[in-house]
């Protein structure tokens, strides 16, 4: 697969678009809404589209932007508050990582299987906004084209290109599941990624977590307090994650318990992201998109991988691949292959 | 603005000051066993503040943490034996939880000696002295490396 | 009065302000650019649009209101200190946008308004001066010119720079702003600068599309129990990155943390938030997306400017920009015009 010329995969994403519109028209028959993605304010934010009906359905696109995990959408079905009715039958479209997200719900038992229906689609990778944002100002790209093996952008009028490898997200060079893990139906075919890039990632999706580890205990310390001093405390990276629903509940507002004070200080921060990734651990599919979200570009996938690494090295279990698992943190086993008891001699 | 510094700057420590170590001890084997240390007179270094928990089973991952984040300088958690708990089967998920987040909190900057979990039954009242000295002075050595 | 001041200068400038003020500008330290403490060396950015407002120079994140100690035997005996919570000290706000300039009007008119006066507010207010930038490149997200403002409006500035390549021209609109710019690095403004930035300023506008907002008070009132709400919060995630990083909001909450000894701290809050409307009772009258989107819609389009005579939105871009779903105001306020 990695051989294919970029025209022919190009083509397939204009292909996918059609085919995509057809399922989605199809599964409105079944459901009350289908999520899909739908032009946004430019070229390289997409947005969320609730389609209902046919002509709804027209405005549907597929292209390399289309980042969002829509599967952050589906527990709003049983929490109070959420935008549908616990009847609504919901359709959504996924990618291979966000069908990881699907799955853990599930496994999660916060979502029903008959409740909604998937529309997987096979990608190749999405371009990182951010990485764009280091290299061009992007509030004035007026447009953005992927053309062999690189991206042209077209800013204040003049021409752009860089090399996919530079722009497409860090978990695209490193995905493992480009074709959905569950779905009703699939458009697309099998997965192809159009790009490994550097051999780094390619290799090992950790790779990133273990330059970070190589750094000494004291310039880590110093590195998470400069970084956490510009959180804003907006817990977009919440809001967005699909396993944040605890809603009323979670301990970064309550005053009963009292967990965290509402300063907004580096440690208050740090200590918010830290309990974050613990009530992640194991549960996290490194989706990004608490990243994405950032107003402040906060690395806080890292945080999440080193969380995932680390339960992965304890229990070999990895979060999102197989609905009938359970969590590995409200289990346990009566002999722990992995874990050493300390000695104290 | 600058956002880091909203605390009050921190006093420095005096020399000869026990570092603050926290304990959280299970009511049915390591509470009773550290207290035996006590009763039999066994020499214990200052600075431990020990807390009580039913069974480790109790330990949300986040005690620890919290501790951490407000300034104690170690952190210690201790429950009977794996296959002992009182509770039957508390200590082993807490197994679990704490070896999760014993191997994260270095990628946040905390020592990996500035926590640690053991299992100390009733009896074991001489473990519990050889833990707790043994701790103190990991954490004494850090303090030291820091000046 | 108008002078201008070399681009290479501008840092010396800033050295010598920084000996007598605290000064606030736009620094990118590793990834977003956030108005931050000014430290030379620190790399400014007078590029890039900065994430937060400067807001934060007069509201902060967080303010503590008071320190307590509770008394020992007696809750008569309880100690309460104010008075060095208001910090004298006289700062600049510098390299801010006409459009965060402009939200300031919205905190004038309710921290220290006709009604109460919020003194934390107040003395640093009073104690800043604000040096504002024109933008001649506008963002995509940018609608200043639809909501009664525009790229070198110099309203609610102290001073507003304007770029002429190599340097800038400063032109002051307050007396105590003069003495800034009666230093050696100035020189004095040329009719040929003066046409110049009015001709940048002029083509900067043009860049701009602007729509109309006449109609909408009207018309939100008439539409509040429209479907029209349902389907434009669909997407929202009911975080607070929007308020949070808007020129104009500036609803806080309070919290006493601490327990015999402690503080009372301001910190800020969005009504975006689920619990933003959660009452003790547990009743909450906000409960959905919709009605939290609606309100924070009409607080800036309807409410306030009924109330006010004002907008409460100076269309920065910044909700549009950093809404993790493009969730988009003007999409939303052109829209209500054609329900």
């Amino acid at each position: 697969m990695a051989g294919k010329p970029i025209e022919m995969r190009n083509k397939k994403t204009k292909e996918q678009l059609e085919n995509l519109k057809t399922q989605v028209e199809e599964t409105l028959s079944q459901v009350d809404f289908v999520i899909g993605y739908a032009k946004g304010y430019d070229v390289l934010h997409p947005t969320p589209l609730f389609v209902r009906s046919t002509k709804d359905a027209q405005a549907l696109i597929w292209d390399d932007f289309c980042i969002n995990n829509l599967a952050t959408y589906l527990p709003s079905q049983k929490r109070p508050g959420g935008l549908f009715h616990p009847h609504e039958k919901i359709g959504l479209v996924v990618k291979g990582c966000d069908s990881r997200a699907v799955i853990q719900l599930l496994q999660e038992g916060i979502i029903d299987r008959e409740n909604f229906k998937i529309i997987g689609i096979s990608c190749q990778g999405k371009v990182d906004v951010k990485k764009l944002k280091n290299r061009v100002p992007i509030e004035r790209v007026e447009n953005a084209e992927i053309k062999e093996g690189s991206i042209e952008l077209t800013v204040d009028s003049r021409g752009q290109k860089y090399p996919l490898e530079e722009v497409l997200y860090s978990k695209c060079l490193s995905c493992e599941y480009p074709t959905p893990l569950i779905y009703d139906r699939l458009v697309g075919g099998e997965g192809s990624l159009r790009s490994k890039g550097p051999k780094e990632f390619a290799q090992d999706p950790y790779h990133d977590v273990e330059e970070f580890e190589k750094k000494g205990v004291n310039e880590r310390l110093d590195f998470w307090e400069q970084e956490f001093s510009r959180c804003l405390r907006c817990y977009a990276c919440r809001d967005i994650c699909p396993f944040c629903y605890c809603q009323f509940e979670c301990i970064a507002q309550t005053r009963i318990p009292h967990w965290l004070s509402q300063k907004t200080a580096s440690k208050e921060n740090k200590f918010f992201h830290m309990f974050r990734a613990m009530h992640l651990a194991g549960r996290c599919t490194e989706c990004g998109e608490c990243e994405r979200a950032c107003p402040v570009d906060l690395p806080l996938l890292l945080l999440h991988k080193k969380m995932n690494k680390k339960v992965s090295e304890l229990f070999g279990y990895k979060s999102g691949i197989n609905p009938k698992l359970r969590p590995p943190l409200i289990i346990f086993q009566p002999e722990e292959k992995n874990i050493e008891e300390e000695k104290w001699e | 603005m600058s956002r880091g510094n909203l605390e009050p700057e921190k006093e420095p420590v005096k020399n000869g000051t026990p570092p603050k170590i926290i304990a959280f001890l299970c009511n049915w084997c390591s509470y009773v066993g550290a207290d035996m240390a006590g009763t039999t007179r066994l020499k214990q270094p200052e600075g431990v503040e020990v807390i009580l928990v039913p069974c480790t089973g109790r330990m949300d991952p986040l005690f620890p943490m919290k501790a951490l984040v407000e300034g104690a300088e170690g952190v210690l958690v201790s429950g009977c034996h794996p296959g002992e708990c009182h509770h039957q089967d508390g200590n082993l998920y807490a197994r679990r939880r704490l070896e999760v987040l014993k191997g994260f909190l270095p990628f946040m900057g905390f020592e990996e000696e500035r926590f640690s979990y053991t299992w100390i039954s009733a009896s074991e009242g001489k473990k519990w002295q050889q833990v707790v000295t043994k701790f103190t002075e990991r954490i004494k050595s850090l303090n030291g490396k820091k000046d | 009065m108008s002078k201008v001041i070399a681009v290479e200068k501008i840092d010396d400038w800033l050295d010598t302000l920084n000996e007598t003020h605290r000064i606030f500008a736009p620094f990118k330290p590793g990834g977003a650019t956030r108005f931050e403490g000014y430290q030379r060396g620190k790399e400014l950015d007078l590029e890039r649009f900065a994430v937060s407002s400067p807001k934060e120079a007069f509201f902060p994140a967080t303010e503590t209101i008071f320190n307590f100690k509770l008394g020992k035997e007696n809750v008569s005996e309880t100690v309460v200190s104010l008075e060095s919570q208001v910090k004298n000290q006289n700062q600049i706000v510098f390299g801010a946008r006409c459009c965060d300039a402009k939200g300031l009007a919205t905190f004038d008119t309710v921290f220290s308004g006709s009604g109460y006066q919020d003194p934390y507010f107040k003395k640093k207010r009073n104690t800043t001066l604000l040096i504002t930038i024109a933008c001649h490149q506008p963002a995509n997200t940018c609608f200043c010119t639809s909501v009664g403002g525009g790229p070198a409006d110099p309203k609610g500035a102290d001073i507003l720079l304007t770029s002429l390549d190599d340097k800038y021209l400063a032109q002051t609109f307050s007396t105590k702003a003069k003495t800034l710019l009666a230093g050696s690095f100035f020189t004095d403004a040329t009719q040929k600068d003066l046409k110049e930035a009015k001709d940048k300023n002029e083509a900067a506008r043009q860049k701009l599309k602007t729509f109309s907002v006449e109609r909408v008070s009207q018309k939100l009132t008439k539409i509040f129990e429209s479907e029209y709400w349902n389907e434009k919060a669909a997407k929202c995630l009911s975080c607070g990155a929007c308020t949070y990083t808007c020129p104009t909001c500036y609803c806080f909450n309070l919290t006493d943390e601490g327990k015999s000894t402690g503080e009372r701290v301001r910190t800020w809050d969005s009504c975006m938030f689920p619990q933003f409307t959660l009452e003790a009772s547990g009743h909450n009258p906000r409960p959905k997306k919709d009605h939290r989107l609606r309100n924070r819609v009409n607080h800036k389009f309807s409410y306030f400017p009924t109330q006010h005579r004002m907008l409460s939105c100076v269309g920065c871009g910044r909700c549009i920009r950093h809404c993790p779903v493009s969730v988009d105001i003007r999409e939303i306020v052109r829209g209500v015009q054609e329900v």
